[in-house]
């Protein structure tokens, strides 16, 4: 007879960050970090990832809870849930694009429980909340036991569901810069139902327009069509530190579409992908332009 | 496999249990006899096993059970108040909303949920909050008037 293989699981809740970086720091692989869970159990259930041995959760540490804000900066801790800074008085305030990308994130239930950082360390090529905070200039700090850094959103992000986290590392919060004067935002995604879809594409845009009426920086931001959250580079250039004009802002959303590389899959073949990187780029472009009042030609 | 402690409070009781640490909420819970929470699809995608925790839904065929460790939980069995069925319950019954059912514990839980936080809910808001429930029968519209019944019967209520 066939002799299965016992595998030991042990459900860890440690209750403060110390303990909670030593457990990773021990365990190293062999430890799986938990927050809202909605991804972890399934990619534990389907045999997606290797069985760890220690499920550690992380949503009793209290001090992993908050939202505060000083001059240039809000900071968003690891266990904030979507829900709690959809809510939030100072995310409302300050970036109203990001409650609206945070909004088309799983469904009610979802957004209860998981949590942002959960969302990005879990890096789908869909994870919606990456472009609006790529766009937003945010960076993470990430922890470990030992060591402690700052990097852009974007730099998170090596591939399919594949981050530069160690094993022993965790995202410990969310950096984003205040709103700056002349500064605004935008954020659509498409999708096949409101709820609980992966983007077909999904883009954002952060635009701060300097006193002459030219665009002084730009950030554009696209989800679901790179192997991880893809920022358009080539495509800012266009528009960095030119008036904004409909041709200009047309041959930018070109750019981007050719920046993208999307795959064809069952929810949309990579042709339609590309062609919708150029209609939402020029989207989100214009609606922040527009919340700033500049008007296009 | 070391089972763990799981100590919760079910509609109003206390409740310690040993757990497998990888068990899910919805099979402890059905375990422990609350039947109507429902699996759907088992991925978080229906939302026929919609129950409340600490206050805020909860998709439990993808909560592990530990994590409710601590938590108080609310699953249909626990709306009934001295032999008299929720007004969301009652609202549901009257305005035809359940075919076959399956969904529907998922749906009351939402419900309830949405009513806690908006007791004067738009109809874009209930389209909203109910965006994570999905009824096969597709008896959406039914279910959608149950809402708004219930909402005007809470209001007479309070």
């Amino acid at each position: 007879m066939e002799q299965l293989e016992v595998h030991d699981i042990e459900f860890l809740t440690p209750k403060t960050e110390d303990e909670l970086l030593d457990i990773l720091d021990r365990y190293k692989e062999k430890a799986k970090v938990l927050a809202g869970g909605s991804d972890l159990l399934l990619l534990i259930r389907r045999n997606l990832i290797a069985r760890p041995n220690y499920i550690v959760n992380i949503m009793e540490i209290p001090s992993l809870k908050y939202i505060n804000e000083d001059e240039e900066t809000v900071r968003i801790g690891a266990t904030v849930t979507h829900t709690e800074a959809i809510e939030n008085q100072i995310i409302n305030r300050e970036f109203p694009s990001l409650v609206k990308a945070l909004k088309t994130i799983g469904s009610t239930q979802i957004r209860n429980w998981a949590t942002i950082a959960g969302n990005l360390a879990n890096a789908s090529p869909a994870a919606d909340s990456a472009p609006i905070l790529i766009a937003l200039d945010a960076k993470l700090k990430i922890k470990s036991a030992k060591d402690e850094k700052i990097i852009p959103v974007e730099e998170l992000f090596v591939g399919v569901k594949k981050t530069i986290l160690k094993p022993n590392e965790i995202i410990k919060e969310i950096i984003i810069p205040k709103k700056r004067k002349n500064f605004a935002a935008d954020f659509i995604k498409l999708g096949k139902r409101n709820a609980l879809v992966l983007a077909v594409v999904s883009a954002a845009a952060g635009i701060e327009m300097s006193e002459d009426g030219k665009i002084k920086n730009i950030r554009i931001a696209l989800g679901s069509v790179a192997p991880t959250p893809l920022r358009a580079k080539k495509a800012e250039d266009v528009l960095r530190g030119k008036e904004p004009k409909m041709d200009l802002i047309d041959k930018c959303a070109k750019v981007a579409k050719e920046e993208s590389k999307p795959i064809s899959d069952v929810r949309a073949s990579a042709e339609y992908r590309r062609e919708m990187v150029y209609v939402l780029t020029k989207r989100v472009i214009l609606n922040a332009l527009k919340e700033l009042g500049v008007n296009v030609e | 496999m070391k089972k763990q402690l799981l100590r919760m409070r079910v509609n109003g009781r206390d409740v310690e249990v040993y757990v497998r640490p990888d068990a899910r909420l919805i099979d402890v819970l059905r375990d422990l006899g609350y039947l109507s929470v429902k699996e759907g699809c088992g991925t978080g995608e229906c939302g026929a096993c919609t129950v409340i925790m600490d206050g805020k839904t909860v998709l439990s065929c993808i909560t592990f059970a530990l994590q409710a460790n601590g938590k108080e939980i609310i699953t249909v069995e626990g709306l009934a108040k001295n032999g008299k069925l929720h007004p969301v319950q009652e609202a549901f019954i009257e305005k035809g909303a359940v075919q076959c059912g399956y969904c529907i514990p998922g749906f009351i839980m939402s419900t309830v949920y949405l009513l806690n936080e908006n007791p004067n809910p738009t109809h874009e808001d209930i389209l909203d909050a109910l965006e994570g429930n999905l009824c096969r029968c597709t008896g959406y519209v039914k279910i959608i008037e149950a809402v708004k019944e219930a909402a005007s019967r809470l209001k007479k209520e309070a």
